[in-house]
């Protein structure tokens, strides 16, 4: 299939259930709030070893937060509902808690309720103090610059992690660029984020190994060095492949990610550079969603 | 479906426990209409002494009400409750949920013992207001309250959680021993306001109050909030983002850890 001058592979992306929530952290200015939220989601990209998925989902002005102050929307995701719980509570505790005027709250509301401040009020030892307002209890923990305020308890909902597409491209450079483009796009849809750093993973992985240890190596089908040496995806053309990981909080809100994220590709003059759009699977035996490229981009 | 609408067929003499319309557990209209009430010496059938329209039991609607009318909203659960004309005491006692709209003034006890939902007074409260209920340990459990006018003498008693709004002044002895939960006055307090108070949280724009308390500047991200919570969330302006907010915490002579915003 050829998509406004790009080719589309016959291939689908292989995703899988998870467990979301949303939180969303202000400070006192948007330059404290970014520092926050960087903090949170690092070292997040990847379930494989990082416990949770996270990343930004959108920049919050005054009027969308709850405290009437600059903020950000975060997006997690874990496998396991427990790991959910337990990376959030270590993450708000050592990240937000931590940053100067930071203030935290859900995002999301469901009957799945996970602590948020709930254990949290403990560093307060004793001096904390609680208030419930319209049946949502907060926490206001004293700290050195005045108070942190967090609401007891975020929401869990399902959600579906892995989402993804490859761009294969003849040179580094418009790999590159098409990436950003396609990263750029995707802020703008709702209820997405891509966890790799700036959004593009490299490092695109199969399951198992040589190596009776690792449960993930290096997908080699679609590294370019080995082309001639191993069964691969690649025709002779392709130099590099960057791949563009989505999670996101239902199948339409992927599928809107990665429309959007190939047509920003579609309209960029270096698309001639673009050998073709691929994406990466199991075989369709691992994961419960399947996005199929072609049927998206129709 | 429409709201049942309840209508005082003709002026009463004789006071009228109406609790029966919030903790009836009634199934039909007809079983309502049938409903047996105390009227002085004598047992009176609801439809004798009101005119009943509408269909819809969760949603009540009381016109031409009276002062002779005792526990309206009495343990309402779930349901919406609009009363337009005065009531008499204990409006909305140990209210659990659901929304009470008053459009005029009410008796002694209104709110006593309230452990959840929202009631609108747009007029005067009585004395004894948001009380602790014979029996009961703690007035006020949890809810909100707005009081477009003034409260009585000893309001807010043992004061547990939730959120008190009060346009005008309050009486005296109100807040007495307070445990937890926000008070908000945009009117005068009076004497005895918040004695033997343990914490709380208190907005006044009255003075009288700062020579208590300890005078504590730290940041007001709090109160800030608190402000945009209940302007987003029951349409009620606290104060202005104009205002100066000062903050006051722990009394000068007691272990009282109250806190007080006072408003400029």
């Amino acid at each position: 299939m050829i998509y406004k001058g790009l080719k589309i592979e016959n291939t689908f992306a292989e995703a899988f259930n998870m467990k979301a929530s949303r939180i969303i952290v202000t400070a006192e200015n948007d330059k404290w709030a970014r520092h926050a939220s960087n903090s949170f989601t690092g070292f997040a990209t990847s379930v494989i070893a990082c416990g949770i998925e996270a990343g930004v989902e959108k920049k919050l002005n005054k009027s969308e937060t709850p405290d009437g102050r600059p903020g950000y929307s975060i997006l997690l995701f874990s496998m396991s509902r427990s790991e959910l719980e337990k990376q959030l509570e270590v993450r708000v505790g050592q990240c937000i808690l931590t940053c100067p005027t930071t203030a935290v709250f859900s995002g999301i509301n469901s009957d799945d309720k996970i602590p948020l401040g709930k254990n949290l009020r403990y560093f307060g030892d004793g001096n904390q103090i609680a208030k419930k307002i319209n049946g949502e209890r907060y926490w206001r923990i004293p700290v050195m610059d005045g108070e942190f305020l967090c609401q007891e308890t975020a929401s869990r909902i399902p959600a579906i992690g892995g989402g993804n597409f490859l761009v294969l491209s003849t040179d580094k450079k418009s790999c590159l660029l098409a990436c950003e483009v396609a990263v750029n796009a995707i802020k703008n849809c709702k209820n997405v984020i891509t966890p790799f750093p700036g959004g593009v993973v490299r490092s695109g992985s199969k399951v198992g190994s040589k190596y009776k240890s690792l449960i993930a190596s290096t997908n080699d089908a679609f590294c370019p060095t080995l082309r001639n040496i191993t069964k691969s995806n690649l025709t002779s053309k392709v130099n590099c492949v960057l791949e563009i990981v989505v999670n996101g909080l239902t199948e339409t809100d992927i599928s809107n990610a990665i429309k959007t994220s190939i047509d920003a590709i579609a309209k960029l003059k270096i698309k001639k550079n673009i050998v073709s759009i691929s994406a990466g699977n199991y075989g369709g035996k691992l994961g419960q969603y399947h996005f199929h490229l072609r049927k998206i981009m129709k | 479906m429409t709201p049942l609408t309840i209508t005082l067929k003709k002026k009463i003499k004789h006071r009228l426990d109406l609790r029966f319309l919030t903790c009836g557990n009634f199934k039909t209209i007809t079983s309502l209409k049938s409903f047996y009430l105390q009227y002085g010496n004598s047992r009176m059938k609801l439809s004798e002494l009101f005119s009943i329209r509408g269909k819809d039991l969760k949603n009540i609607i009381i016109k031409s009400s009276s002062n002779m009318f005792d526990n309206v909203g009495y343990q309402m659960n779930n349901m919406d409750l609009t009363i337009y004309g005065n009531t008499g005491y204990s409006l909305g006692k140990e209210m659990i949920s659901g929304t009470l709209k008053l459009y005029g003034n009410t008796s002694d006890n209104a709110c006593s013992g309230i452990n959840g939902g929202q009631v609108y007074i747009m007029g005067n409260a009585g004395n004894y207001f948001c009380s602790k209920p014979v029996g009961l340990n703690e007035g006020m459990r949890d809810g909100f309250v707005f009081v477009k006018g003034s409260i009585g003498d000893n309001s807010i008693e043992r004061m547990r959680r939730g959120t008190i709004v009060i346009n005008g002044n309050v009486g005296s002895k109100c807040g007495y021993q307070m445990i937890s939960g926000t008070i908000v006055i945009k009117g005068k307090i009076n004497k005895d306001f918040c004695k033997e108070g343990k914490r709380g949280t208190i907005v006044t724009r009255d003075r009288k109050i700062k020579s208590l308390y300890n005078e504590v500047s730290a940041n007001q991200d709090f109160i800030w909030f608190f402000i945009k919570k209940i302007r987003d969330i029951y349409n009620i302006n606290v104060i202005s983002q104009n205002n100066t907010i000062k903050r006051f915490f722990g009394d000068k002579s007691s272990s009282n850890m109250i806190e007080v915003f006072l408003v400029r």
